[in-house]
């Protein structure tokens, strides 16, 4: 069954990227939020597979998305994989205590994206 | 006054018996007196009492015998008519009343009847012949027998008898009975008698006065009487009359004879008696004058008297028998009677005084001798110790407990005392000795100034001078002798200032400044001087010390020498050390810690540069609590792990922290450095500005990471895709993955761009080039810059700015304009308006909006303004919105294609002008950006 994934970005650019590289290369279904805040309602609405969570966001960055997903019930246990483009160690040690599935890095290699995902959520690989 | 102790001891014991044994032997001499006085006045008064109780006995016979006859005849018991029945009753009645002398009756008839007793065992009866007249006297024995006829007298008349004065009228006119002297002729004419009569009347039955009784006594029986009264050896007593005649005595002295022989016969008492004081008897005489009172008969009057040196002792009684007799009893003894007695005691207790006075003062020689013979010997052991300890004699031993004790302690003391002598003498040799192999001088000087002793040194020093001139030598003389001079000069010393003479004045002395002269070379001398006293406070020695101080004088130029030197290299180092500790100072203030130097327990021992850190504690206590109690509970244990660790293995220990100070969090590192074994040298340093400068770095580098990141992701995702098949099919995808990569990849540029203008303005490296640009074409080129973006916003810029010149970096300038006019135009909404205005502010005057202006620049300012209409800025964000990619919304840099750096670079421009930028704001209604410009460059500036 084609895997339904949640693209959580504020940059239309980003979202266009990741959305194409997934479909393309991995072959599930996407759908991009411009925000936060739209990013919840949709997560609450679908049902989702994994959700690709961007950090750096005006609204609500990505810390606080992650921790209102993980306090609603119906969202808690969708797995999210950060997106960001911040990548100093002081970054990944916040990251690493929020509970995500895992965290992949901007600049990423379209053709991979879906893999790496895979990886990081156990599911089998194509 | 000198005593010798045997007189000491003698004479006061003998004072003492003699004054004793005298008043013993006076108090016995007066008491012998008083008991013979006590004894006469006693026998006086004792005979005295007899004689009265004797007289008054005498008196009672006749009264009771005449009432009796008168009861006899009254009651008819006795015929008074028969006289032969009445003379066998009278001679009967006088045999048994021998008190008695004689009892008569007389009638009235002339009757007359007496029958006496002249003598012992012989009645002389008298009776009157009524026929004859004749009064014939019959001697009869007891019984009244007639022996012989005495006399017969003739013409006798009882009623007439005597013929001066007849009792018979007078005997009747008294029926009370009546007492009257008379002379009784019944020894005979030659002898008459002194005879007390008692008359008393009598009746027949029938109570007709019928004659006269009569009882009388002679009165030389109350002499018999007063004779036979033992009155001791010469004591005598007399009775007197009230017209004082001497009716009795005791004494040899016949008191009743006729005075007058040659006259005629006479029965008158008076013609017979005695005045007393004219009789023979010496004693009786001066006893009647003293005693016999004419006018004081009823009283006793003691009296006394000496008479050929014979003390007597009297008194005279009154005795009234009846009221018509007035006598006095005279009793007198010589107290010589008595002081035979008494003087034989008094010679008995002489006697016995002397005896006693003699053995006293056998016992008190003896006594004296006993006492003062041991203490004599101690005498002689003193004289001897204090003569010069020769032989000392031996002490005498006594019974004596005290005198023993004293002796003992004597010879004990005198054997210490012999002891110390030698000891002393020990002493003074030893002294000698010692006082000679001293290495000082010692001289020891009389009040005079001559010199008692010198030593050996003294003697080296004074070489010149020969013992003899020394001994010799006064006080006043002493400087020029002994060539003594102050120091450095030739001039003699003072004599009156020599320590010797002030010592000899009493005081103590100290001179240094005095040199001797000893012909070869002068010495430098230190002499020291003490005045020695007696117990009355006079100086009897001067004791001088002196020594030769060459080589110290030597010594101490030398030393003063090495003391200027070292003080001047100690003075020199302590300059260096002064300038150490300043520069030492001046570092530790320069330094930007806090310097501690802490024991092991943590109490600070030293402190700098306290206020280089935020001091939880209270400064006040910072030398009484631990470091510790300043820090909170976590930061304390660390430090104190830290510290141990310091301590124990030598090493710099560093630790960092964070403390919360009035809300604020500081951050400090402190170090710290084991110095010894116990104590650490702590460093404390703020490093809240080092971590802030950190923190925005990394928060810098973090967003300029991201926001680098975010257009390469585009790129790097649209040029991979592009890269294979997957959008061959799907042309218009993939041009817009295209433009994608393209637009990011001028996005990246202009921030690249931005990114390096803010570091280079930030970096303080690039100085604005300044020169006089035109205000308005300033304007105008920013304006050109922002043209089509206006025109494509739709929105219509407004220029007003004035024709003056600015100096200031035209690129910079224009740059700053152009980001405020590309802001202003990308936040307005289409149609509306965005003004550019300049203006220039008053000479002088600062405009009340620039901040960072001095406060009275001496240049005028130019104010940029640019305002737009649009939706405007939160209050909260005006300040922030001028830091790095700090825009008020992040999604602007997106939408507006900004980098988030524009104003960054504004205000940096304009700090390097040395001018403000600030914002003004209203929600909704728009901004307004300003930027004020010094016009000139100011003097600072230019040099």
């Amino acid at each position: 069954m084609t895997k339904r994934i949640l693209v959580i970005d504020d940059e239309l650019d980003i979202r266009e990227i990741v959305c194409l590289s997934i479909e393309a290369f991995s072959g599930w279904d996407t759908e991009g939020a411009a925000s936060g805040w739209q990013g919840l309602d949709k997560a609450r609405q679908g049902d989702w597979d994994a959700i690709l969570l961007d950090i750096s966001m005006p609204d609500m960055d990505g810390v606080e998305v992650f921790e209102k997903l993980q306090q609603n019930p119906q969202t808690q246990s969708i797995p999210v994989i950060l997106l960001t483009a911040k990548v100093l160690p002081r970054d990944r040690d916040r990251f690493a205590k929020l509970g995500v599935a895992g965290v992949i890095t901007k600049p990423f290699d379209p053709i991979n994206i879906g893999r790496q995902m895979a990886n990081l959520l156990s599911w089998p690989t194509l | 006054m000198k005593i010798s102790l045997r007189a000491l001891l003698i004479v006061p014991f003998l004072l003492q018996v003699v004054g004793i044994t005298g008043l013993v032997v006076y108090l016995s001499y007066r008491s012998n007196q008083q008991t013979v006085v006590a004894m006469t006045e006693h026998m006086v008064a004792e005979t005295a009492d007899r004689i009265t109780q004797q007289l008054a006995d005498y008196f009672q016979a006749p009264v009771a015998l005449a009432h009796q006859h008168q009861a006899a005849i009254t009651s008819g018991l006795v015929d008074w008519q028969d006289m032969a029945a009445v003379e066998a009753y009278f001679v009967h009645q006088i045999v048994y009343h021998p008190n008695v002398s004689g009892i008569m009756i007389t009638t009235e008839d002339k009757h007359f009847l007496a029958v006496g007793r002249p003598e012992t065992g012989q009645l002389l009866i008298r009776r009157r012949n009524l026929n004859t007249g004749e009064l014939q006297s019959i001697i009869a024995d007891q019984a009244g027998t007639p022996l012989a006829v005495k006399e017969v007298l003739p013409n006798y008349d009882p009623h007439q008898t005597p013929p001066e004065q007849p009792w018979y009228e007078l005997a009747k006119a008294n029926p009370d009975g009546l007492w009257l002297p008379t002379v009784s002729l019944a020894r005979g004419i030659e002898q008459p008698i002194l005879m007390m009569a008692y008359f008393l009347p009598f009746t027949d039955p029938q109570d007709r006065p019928q004659g006269v009784l009569s009882a009388s006594i002679y009165l030389d029986q109350a002499g018999d009487f007063l004779r036979r009264l033992t009155i001791g050896q010469t004591g005598q007593a007399f009775i007197v009359d009230a017209q004082g005649h001497l009716l009795a005595t005791s004494g040899a002295e016949v008191p009743f004879q006729r005075s007058q022989p040659q006259q005629p016969l006479s029965l008158q008492p008076q013609d017979w008696l005695l005045k007393v004081q004219t009789s023979q008897d010496p004693v009786t005489r001066m006893a009647a004058q003293l005693g016999v009172s004419a006018t004081l008969p009823q009283a006793t009057t003691p009296f006394k008297f000496r008479l050929n040196g014979t003390r007597y002792s009297g008194k005279a009684v009154p005795f009234t028998p009846n009221d018509q007799l007035q006598w006095q009893v005279v009793v007198v003894i010589s107290e010589s009677d008595f002081t035979a007695a008494a003087t034989s005691g008094l010679i008995r207790t002489l006697l016995l005084g002397g005896l006693a006075l003699l053995g006293s003062i056998g016992f008190g020689i003896w006594t004296a001798e006993y006492i003062a013979k041991p203490i004599l010997s101690l005498q002689q052991a003193t004289q001897a110790v204090t003569g010069g300890l020769a032989v000392v004699p031996p002490t005498q031993a006594t019974p004596i407990l005290e005198v023993e004790a004293l002796r003992q302690c004597f010879d004990q003391m005198t054997s210490q005392l012999v002891a110390s002598f030698q000891a002393l003498r020990d002493r003074e040799t030893t002294l000698a000795s010692f006082l000679n192999r001293m290495p000082v001088a010692i001289s020891v000087h009389d009040p005079t100034g001559q010199v008692l002793f010198l030593n050996q040194k003294g003697k080296q020093l004074l070489v010149q001078h020969s013992p003899q001139t020394m001994s010799e030598t006064s006080a006043d003389q002493l400087a020029e002798i002994y060539q003594l001079y102050v120091a450095g000069t030739d001039q003699l010393y003072p004599t009156d200032q020599l320590p010797v003479v002030r010592g000899l004045r009493g005081e103590s002395a100290y001179a240094d400044d005095i040199e001797i002269d000893t012909g070869r070379q002068r010495l430098p001398l230190e002499i020291h001087t003490i005045p020695v006293f007696d117990a009355a406070g006079q100086v009897v020695y001067s004791i001088n010390a002196f020594q030769d101080i060459t080589e110290r004088r030597r010594a101490e130029q030398l030393q003063a020498n090495y003391e200027r030197e070292l003080e001047q290299q100690v003075a020199k180092q302590m300059a260096s050390l002064a300038e150490n500790e300043i520069t030492k100072q001046a570092l530790i203030n320069a330094m930007p810690d806090l310097l501690m130097r802490l024991g092991r327990e943590g109490i600070p021992l030293e402190i700098y540069n306290l206020d280089a850190v935020h001091w939880l504690g209270d400064k006040s206590q910072i030398f009484h609590k631990t470091m510790y109690d300043n820090l909170p509970q976590a930061v304390a244990e660390e430090r104190r792990r830290h510290v141990e660790r310091a301590l124990a293995t030598g090493m710099i220990q560093r630790q960092e922290y964070e403390l919360e100070v009035n809300g604020q969090i500081y951050s400090e590192e402190a170090r710290i450095v084991p110095v010894t074994q116990d104590e650490v040298l702590m460093v404390v340093r703020d490093i809240s500005d080092r971590r802030k400068v950190e923190r925005l770095k990394d928060e810098f580098i973090s967003i300029v990471s991201h926001e680098l990141r975010t257009p390469l992701t585009a790129i790097r995702g649209a040029l991979g895709i592009l890269d294979t098949d997957v959008l061959r099919d799907r042309p218009d995808k993939a041009h817009y993955m295209l433009q994608m990569a393209l637009a990011n990849t001028e996005r990246l540029i202009r921030l690249v761009n931005d990114i390096l203008d803010v570091e280079r303005l930030t970096s303080g490296k690039v100085s604005p080039v300044r020169e006089p640009c035109p205000v308005n074409h300033l304007a105008q080129l920013a304006v050109n810059g922002v043209e089509t973006l206006a025109l494509s916003a739709h929105i219509s810029l407004k220029v007003d700015v004035p024709a003056v010149t600015l100096w200031a970096d035209p690129d910079a300038i224009i740059q700053a304009l152009t980001n405020l006019l590309s802001n202003a135009i990308k936040f307005s909404d289409p149609g509306s308006r965005v003004w550019l205005k300049a203006e220039v502010t008053g000479e002088g005057i600062k405009p009340a909006a620039v901040k960072g202006a001095p406060d009275n620049p001496s240049e005028p300012y130019l104010v940029f303004s640019v305002a737009d209409q649009g939706r405007g800025i939160p209050a909260d964000r005006l300040e922030l919105i001028f830091e790095r990619f700090l825009q008020v919304d992040a999604s602007d840099s997106r939408e507006k294609g900004g980098t988030g750096l524009g104003l960054a670079i504004c205000k940096r421009i304009v700090d390097n002008h040395g001018g403000d930028i600030w914002v003004e704001s209203v929600l909704g209604e728009g901004s307004t950006f300003y930027i004020a410009l010094p016009m000139h460059p100011s003097r600072t500036e230019e040099s």
